[in-house]
């Protein structure tokens, strides 16, 4: 067993400290630069995928306007996203968001009192998105409702 | 600055056993020496600074080193994958499709992983040539030796369960060969016919979820074991057979391993982002089971035992096919069993003609193989 002393002093050029803070510099920032573009590629491939808006998916069919009676809602699903379109009388139909602006619990139609009710902390709202009553601080979000050879499309843009 | 991390290092080897959490992961091709893990850690680093060890980190003996490297990226990637991918026959096609075309660097995070998985299992033959060629499986080495033709069967079967996933027409039937191949060997294929369903003739659902996960579960652990294992033995008993095998002091042995670490990393980085670049593993249609496509036969490495059952003549039953290749892949398993002392060189020679012969009769089946699908 031999014991061999590899020591890189001896046979390389002596390094000033100046030139050893510069190398150490650089390769700090290569390094640092390597793991920025990793976290990069792994943050941009984690990144969720929303949709992506297409024309089809920002009008959605909801169904025949003889099926939705007068003072009554309709529960339209937009993916995971719940909103609601509302006969207020013959001729208007109202698009609205379907989730609470308080704590985001999705809403529910009372046909008798024409209310969005929110079932966590008794908030409700008007047939227009209004804040009736409840913690909620704003109104919804109201969409283009259009009715095209007695069917209904709501418009999301 | 160093005052603060010592006192962090402290407070934390006051609550756990850092020794031993340094050497499970010195274990993994960093640092070959003996840690005593009753001592704490600073204490256990200055007491194995003292004793020289066996520098590895030069070629070859760095494959080890790239093999752990390369597990790491596909854990990575692989991880990346399975956010994405679904694995039923329905879905696991246009998730693919998904990573591929909307997933920002999907399409680089899938063909990472696909050439990443190929050089490993390059890496692993290489890795096997070696032992046999550099003799390590002589007493004390046989477990380096089992260990590391063990590792080699992990990785086929890593890449085995693994192109069948995206369900492509290509991957599917290529799978669909592998399972015949396997079949043939009388006990061991009816055990994983028995284990994945469907049966060798087609994938089902069932096959899929259970290729799975063996494919992001029990393989990869298997492998992570043995590649520790690999490095726990080498700890013990030195890669002895090399004649330039210089001891010293073990105060720069960390730097350089970890110095080759990086040399490594960024070598194996740019190799496999080049072959994804040039090379890329393109994305074929969803496979039907009702319409084989013609032309395609087993991966890569198993066109030699496809070759050989091809070969066989009709008047040999399957399951004596089978049997043969079982032994010779039992046979590869206990090299060192069979062969135990070195020999003089004229042994040397005799084991050199056979390492040849094996080589030869491998090409030469893979290459009827290929020429049969």
């Amino acid at each position: 067993m031999t014991l061999n002393e590899e020591s890189p002093k001896t046979d390389l050029p002596e390094i000033s400290p100046r030139r050893r803070r510069v190398i150490k510099w650089l390769t700090g920032g290569f390094l640092s630069l390597w793991g920025f573009g990793f976290a990069w590629v792994i943050a941009a491939f984690l990144k969720p995928l929303h949709s992506q808006g297409s024309l089809g998916e920002r009008v959605i069919k909801v169904g025949p306007l003889d099926s939705l009676p007068v003072g009554q809602a309709q529960l339209v699903r937009r993916g995971r996203e719940p909103l609601f379109v509302i006969r207020t009388d013959e001729e208007s139909l109202v698009g609205l968001d379907g989730v609470c602006t308080h704590l985001h619990c999705v809403l529910q139609w009372d046909g008798e009192q024409e209310q969005l009710q929110c079932p966590c902390h008794e908030g409700a709202f008007d047939v227009n998105g209004n804040v009736l009553k409840g913690p909620a601080a704003r109104g919804l979000g109201r969409y283009r409702v259009e009715t095209r050879l007695g069917e209904i499309y709501l418009h999301l843009t | 600055m160093s005052e603060e991390k010592s006192s962090v290092l402290d407070w934390f080897s006051r609550r756990l056993n850092l020794t031993e959490i340094f050497s499970l992961l010195t274990s993994y091709g960093i640092y070959y020496g003996e840690l005593d893990s009753r001592k704490p850690l600073r204490e256990a680093l200055a007491e194995a600074r003292e004793r020289p060890v066996a520098l590895y980190s030069r070629w070859p003996r760095i494959l080890s080193l790239i093999a752990v490297v390369l597990i790491g990226l596909e854990l990575l990637t692989g991880g990346l994958l399975a956010l994405y991918y679904l694995p039923t026959p329905g879905s696991a096609h246009p998730s693919l499709g998904t990573i591929l075309r909307d997933v920002d660097f999907g399409g680089f995070v899938h063909q990472m992983h696909f050439w990443g998985g190929q050089l490993l299992i390059l890496v692993l033959i290489l890795r096997v040539i070696r032992y046999f060629l550099g003799g390590l499986y002589h007493p004390p080495r046989e477990l380096i030796w089992v260990f590391g033709a063990l590792l080699l069967l992990v990785a086929f079967h890593l890449d085995l369960t693994g192109r069948a996933l995206p369900m492509t027409d290509q991957g599917y039937w290529s799978s669909v060969r592998a399972l015949e191949i396997v079949g043939s060997v009388p006990v061991y294929g009816s055990l994983i016919h028995f284990l994945v369903g469907g049966g060798g003739s087609f994938i089902t659902e069932l096959t899929l979820i259970r290729f799975y996960v063996l494919h992001v579960a029990l393989l990869p652990i298997a492998a992570v074991i043995l590649i520790y294992m690999h490095f726990s033995s080498i700890r013990r008993v030195g890669l002895g057979g090399d004649p330039d095998q210089k001891r010293i002091q073990p105060k720069g042995v960390m730097r350089n391993q970890l110095l080759t670490l990086a040399i490594v990393l960024t070598l194996v980085f740019g190799l496999l982002v080049t072959l994804a670049v040039v090379a890329p593993k393109p994305f074929h249609r969803e496979a039907d089971p009702f319409a084989t496509v013609p032309g395609i036969g087993p991966p890569w490495y198993l066109l030699a035992p496809f070759g050989f059952l091809e070969w066989m003549p009709e008047i040999v039953p399957q399951w004596l096919a089978g049997l043969i290749l079982f032994l010779a892949f039992m046979a590869f398993l206990v090299v060192p069993f069979l062969h135990r002392s070195p020999g003089g060189p004229k042994k040397r020679r005799i084991v050199l003609v056979i390492f040849l012969l094996v080589i030869l009769v491998w090409v030469v089946f893979s290459i009827y193989g290929a020429r049969v699908a």
